[in-house]
């Protein structure tokens, strides 16, 4: 009789879990914080999960037997245990951004023929992007000889891309973008990195980019300080690679996007 | 029996608990609560990523189950092994099923009277040599297209060989015998398919054999994304990077750290590419052909699918074969 108990509690737990899943992968949709966990090209499958959670859900709850009486295998609560971690985890605990420690811990890089994201926004801009036209305009957008360069969450990984691989095209042109700061330990004190996150598919991919920059008040910025700034490129020597360097005009303290990353 | 089972699995399920709250206790007083943030969002979207995948992975195992019958499973097999695996290789062609989804897939093709061999090839193959896999590895390595086919060809060797090897020297079926009375959910896992039964009944069925699944494969991509995320917020890479040219070592390192981080086929080469000026050739292609065949949480998953010994008998298979081809890759 008691197992009889413990085998409908466990029928509820499992659909308990179910929905909270569903319920879960549903909130991140609607509410946009999917885009801080995976690359948002793949919510079209985190919903199908989320439907075919709820689906399961439905079925576990009112369509499944309980185990029959004659099933040697007596339900196992702790294993429960574990799928109720990430759901506490989600709930419980605030943010969920990367910091700027991880960002040292990743290796910083540059020079953009370094970076992960490099060869995407290649492949992407020669057309295997579903936008392909698109990333083909802000190419030529920024082979352009004249105007400030701006840096936008949706050119991001195409400009510092085009940028640090072919600097000397860059030298003297005017650039306006946003990121956060960062070191490594070799950098001089007028000397930090300016970098945002690229995605490709999940935050477990993540890979710092950015440009490195000078300027004379680089000490009042400590790591992880998200700033907006203007500055002109130059072409200096670091790592004993030729790379792309941000002389700041002006440099502006600005809150933390509601969307930190980028993505290809 | 019941009775003395239980009540260890409580103690367990206690341990396991102190010991994770310990260790999130000390990683927030070592390293701050932000990076506390960071755990949770590596942690979060490894699993957010996978259950998609998971879930199509027991869905295809559930379809199988309640849809197809063994006479066509093993008509479509060929019965001479050297074929059987050819084909089992290149099954991921048309079925692009990724690493966090295979297992359950694989087993299920066993119990249907697979044999051990071709499904082993399958399960291999299949998460490496697909379209998605295919084009993102391009992607990432757009102006070294060579990598695209070693990865392709080193992870055919391996999967062709392996399957190989187990026919030759594996008898059985390997599946862990609790495991196979369980997967049904009612215990009737071996019942045949039954023709009277009504689509209905059997798209009910279908569901539930994969709720089930998904609570049974469910478990280990969390606890395997739980050393992944550790991997990924508290080591530095640099410390990866002293070795990186050595030929033997730097495979042997890649083919740990793919092991440890889990991240999924469709991804690892974009962080492939980011170790390109650092480590050797033959590293990055251990990294992408391992990876995607073992890591910590297919290793669970297999565990639970089959017997122990031939676990660890398949994973040092698959072992030695990559590192001795990438070895080899790095000194010709």
């Amino acid at each position: 009789m008691q197992q009889q108990m413990a085998r409908d509690w466990e029928k509820i737990i499992k659909s308990l879990i179910l929905l909270c899943f569903g319920s879960l992968l549903f909130y991140l949709v609607i509410s946009g914080q999917l885009r801080i966990y995976i690359n948002p090209r793949f919510t079209i499958l985190t919903e199908l999960a989320a439907a075919a959670l709820f689906s399961m859900f439905v079925v576990q709850l009112f369509y499944s037997r309980s185990r029959q009486p004659d099933d040697h295998n007596a339900p196992r609560m702790w294993v429960y245990v574990i799928f109720i971690v990430p759901l506490a985890l989600a709930v419980l605990l605030p943010g969920a951004v990367l910091d700027a420690s991880v960002a040292s811990s990743r290796g910083l890089s540059f020079n953009g023929g370094n970076l992960a994201s490099a060869p995407l926004s290649q492949a992407f801009a020669s057309g295997i992007d579903p936008g392909g036209s698109a990333g083909q305009q802000a190419n030529d957008a920024g082979v352009s000889k004249s105007g400030t360069i701006q840096v936008t969450p949706d050119n991001f990984v195409r400009m510092v891309d085009a940028i640090g691989q072919s600097p000397e095209d860059y030298a003297g042109r005017e650039i306006d973008m946003l990121g956060f700061v960062i070191r490594n330990k070799d950098f001089a004190p007028q000397e930090f990195g300016l970098i945002r996150f690229i995605i490709t598919c999940c935050t477990a991919d993540a890979s710092p980019v950015g440009f490195i920059l000078k300027s004379k008040d680089a000490v009042d910025y400590k790591d992880g300080t998200w700033i907006n700034i203007q500055g002109v490129i130059e072409v200096d020597n670091y790592d004993q690679q030729v790379v792309p360097v941000i002389e700041a005009t002006s440099i502006e303290r600005a809150a933390q996007p509601s969307d930190p990353y980028v993505y290809p | 029996m019941l009775n003395t089972v239980r009540p260890q699995m409580k103690q367990m399920s206690f341990w396991l608990l102190l010991f994770i709250l310990l260790l999130i206790a000390f990683l927030v007083i070592r390293f701050g609560g932000s990076s506390l943030a960071s755990f949770k969002a590596v942690f979060l979207s490894i699993i957010i990523e996978a259950l998609p995948f998971i879930i199509i992975g027991v869905f295809v195992s559930a379809l199988l189950e309640n849809f197809v019958s063994e006479e066509v499973i093993s008509k479509f097999f060929p019965s001479n092994r050297y074929l059987g695996i050819l084909l089992a290789c290149l099954l991921g062609i048309i079925f692009p099923i990724c690493e966090c989804g295979i297992v359950p897939v694989a087993r299920r093709l066993i119990s249907k009277g697979v044999p051990l061999s071709s499904a082993v090839a399958f399960m291999l193959a299949a998460p490496i040599i697909n379209p998605v896999v295919a084009s993102s590895t391009a992607v990432a390595f757009f102006n070294n297209h060579a990598m695209v086919w070693l990865r392709l060809g080193l992870a055919f060797l391996v999967a062709y060989l392996a399957g190989l090897l187990v026919s030759f020297f594996v008898r059985g079926n390997q599946l862990n015998a609790s495991v196979e009375n369980e997967t049904g959910g009612c215990g009737c896992a071996h019942e045949p398919v039954a023709a009277s039964q009504s689509v209905t009944a059997k798209l009910g069925k279908t569901v539930v054999d994969a709720s089930n699944e998904f609570f049974e494969m469910g478990k280990y991509l969390i606890i395997g994304a739980f050393p992944g995320a550790l991997a990924q917020t508290f080591i530095p890479r640099q410390s990866l990077l002293s070795i990186g040219h050595q030929p033997l070592l730097s495979v042997i390192v890649m083919v740990v750290f793919a092991f440890g981080v889990s991240v999924c086929s469709s991804a690892d080469a974009f962080i492939a590419v980011s170790f390109t000026s650092s480590f050797s050739r033959g590293a990055l292609l251990a990294f992408m052909v391992f990876g995607p065949m073992v890591d910590v949480k297919n290793t669970l998953m297999l565990l639970n699918a089959f017997k122990p010994r031939f676990v660890i008998l398949l994973i040092l298979i698959i072992f030695f074969l990559v590192v001795e081809s990438a070895f080899w890759i790095n000194v010709l």
